[in-house]
């Protein structure tokens, strides 16, 4: 079982605390976080995956009990934990196929040739119904395949924690429907983080909830937990 | 949104362009292997040599601008290493003969080592900050040559570097030996890199010049990346350096001026920075011949080159933009604007 846990992690930028006192334990399964703007959803997968800067960083964050707190981005990739961005981040110059290539080369487990990358990748953009794709540059193909690419350059690498941040922004509804059932297989088998503002598919898909407002964790629970929450109401519409 | 679905002719031609990049890398190279049969002018084989010669290098610092995306504006700094370790290695200066491979291969090594001990504390930094670094190091390399007067000769430089002798053939003064010599190096070169780029390496390198966050998110290591690029590429300006000695059969300061460095830029830029290699020496032989071609000039001969090469690099930009190649950029800028009304529009819109 894989476990990922934040420890009272603080996060400050100058003046202003981007995290505060987060602390949370997510295992194997669906877990999606949301809150609204600024809440430090982003940032919050940022430190996890080494992209806030160690000085800002406060806390602890666990994975399968070795402290990742302070590692360094490429180093928490190579053990497993492999994220999607907000803004997609393909790689334009490379085909489909070796764009999700590239995240099956370097894993901690052992160095990957090439060829070896290529049909990892092969089977993973087979598992999304991407095959077709495969010979194809990413400006070619739709937002919504750019987006599950990102998913499968994460997948390729046979991960046992994935952060999906944002995964369903720019999707139309079917895709969204699609990207739902695709989240709910993983989840079977990994540990899935989902940062969404559909508030819809999150409720869906959980397992587990984490709201965050203004950097503070304000509820923790299961959907019908979270939608009955007042604190959330109160977060979410401004309301008593 | 466009284009839902790829096409079957979108894989044939991917399929196709591969082909016609190997094709044209064979094509060129048999081409520059028949022409010294059919040119007889020694003039036109010399320029052709020195052609020969900058592709090689050109090929070098297309794996560190190109590929990895790092602004090297000190490369000919190793062709320079490389040019005095073949002096000093095969010659009266210390009274050292040594085997032409030997010598070769220890040029190429002098050159991947001062790439890697200049590469470990220069490659945290990126884009201009290098580029002024790399050019710093290039100027710096070649005043050292000027004054280590002891070992390099100084501005006079060393002479009466030996002829090779490639198992038992001694060369004199021939030029077409030489010319061969060279071509079989770029031909090893031109394999070398497109190995370089198929494998997991050359993909790495383009993983980090498109996106170097993306790249660490999927464990790529950086600076051991930068650092290989960097060896790797003085390696082939080592070799370059190393044939280049043989020919003048005499090594200076001169030669390894900062303009130099701008030529083998220029001639990658040229080449479009390009994963195929006969752009490249397509690019080198313009770069290289076209001052030649403009001898008639005289000294107005580099105010035409100028704007001649600022004509290419345009022309050939713009040739470029009706191929393939959208960038990321081109996705629509607002990707919630085609979406359903969902129970999230509770939340205030993203703006990050």
């Amino acid at each position: 079982m894989t476990t990922l846990s934040v420890d009272s992690l603080s996060i400050q930028f100058g003046g202003v605390s981007a995290l505060t006192d987060i602390s949370f334990e997510m295992t194997t399964g669906v877990t999606g976080v949301i809150g609204p703007n600024g809440a430090g959803k982003s940032t919050l997968f940022n430190s996890i995956t080494g992209l806030v800067p160690t000085a800002k960083r406060k806390g602890r964050v666990t994975f399968n009990g070795a402290d990742i707190t302070h590692s360094r981005t490429e180093h928490v990739a190579r053990m497993g934990i492999r994220r999607t961005f907000q803004n997609i981040k393909l790689f334009p110059e490379l085909t489909v196929l070796e764009n999700v290539a590239v995240g099956a080369l370097n894993t901690n487990s052992r160095m990957v040739r090439g060829n070896a990358a290529k049909a990892a990748a092969s089977q993973a953009l087979e598992e999304l119904g991407l095959t077709k794709s495969a010979k194809l540059r990413p400006s070619q193909l739709t937002y919504a395949t750019q987006r599950q690419v990102e998913i499968a350059r994460c997948l390729a690498a046979d991960p046992s924690v994935v952060l999906l941040d944002e995964p369903a922004a720019g999707m139309h509804a079917d895709d969204r429907e699609a990207l739902g059932n695709l989240i709910v297989q993983l989840g079977k088998r990994l540990l899935l983080v989902l940062v969404e503002h559909d508030v819809g598919l999150v409720s869906k898909v959980c397992d587990e909830i984490i709201v965050l407002d203004f950097g503070k964790k304000i509820a923790a629970g299961t959907p019908a937990e979270i939608r009955s929450n007042p604190e959330v109401i109160r977060a979410y519409l401004g309301k008593a | 949104m466009n284009t839902s679905q790829p096409t079957r002719i979108g894989q044939a031609l991917a399929g196709k362009k591969q082909l016609l990049s190997v094709a044209g890398m064979i094509a060129v190279l048999v081409l520059l292997a028949i022409a010294p049969t059919v040119i007889t002018n020694q003039y036109i084989i010399d320029v052709l040599l020195r052609v020969l010669l900058f592709a090689i290098l050109a090929l070098g610092l297309n794996i560190v601008v190109g590929q990895a995306g790092l602004l090297d504006l000190g490369y000919i700094a190793f062709w320079g290493v490389g040019a005095y370790t073949t002096a000093l290695l095969s010659s009266p200066r210390l009274g050292l003969h040594l085997d032409f491979f030997v010598v070769t291969g220890l040029s190429a090594l002098a050159a991947g080592i001062f790439a890697i001990i200049i590469g470990y504390p220069t490659l945290r930094l990126r884009g201009d900050y290098l580029a002024i670094v790399t050019l710093g190091f290039g100027e710096i390399v070649r005043i050292s040559l000027n004054n280590l007067t002891d070992l390099t000769g100084g501005p006079s430089g060393i002479q009466a570097i030996d002829p090779p002798n490639i198992f038992g053939i001694k060369f004199g003064y021939a030029l077409t030996q030489y010319y061969y010599l060279a071509w079989v190096v770029l031909t090893i070169a031109a394999l070398v890199a497109t190995f370089l780029f198929k494998s997991r390496i050359g993909l790495s390198w383009t993983a980090l010049r498109d996106d170097e966050l993306a790249a660490k998110a999927s464990g790529i290591k950086p600076l051991r990346l930068y650092l290989m690029a960097f060896g790797i590429g003085a390696l082939f300006a080592g070799v370059s350096g190393s044939i280049f000695a043989r020919v003048q059969g005499s090594v200076s300061p001169d030669s390894f001026v900062v303009d130099q460095s701008f030529m083998v830029l220029a001639i990658v830029v040229l080449a479009g920075l390009s994963r195929r290699i006969w752009p490249v020496i397509i690019a080198a032989g313009v770069i290289i011949a076209l001052p030649e071609a403009l001898r008639e000039f005289q000294e107005y001969r580099m105010l035409v080159f100028g704007p001649l090469l600022v004509a290419a690099v345009v022309i050939r930009e713009n040739a470029h933009r009706f191929k393939r190649r959208g960038r990321i950029a081109a996705v629509p800028s607002d990707p919630d604007a085609n979406v359903a009304p969902q129970p999230a529009d509770l939340i205030k819109e993203e703006t990050r």
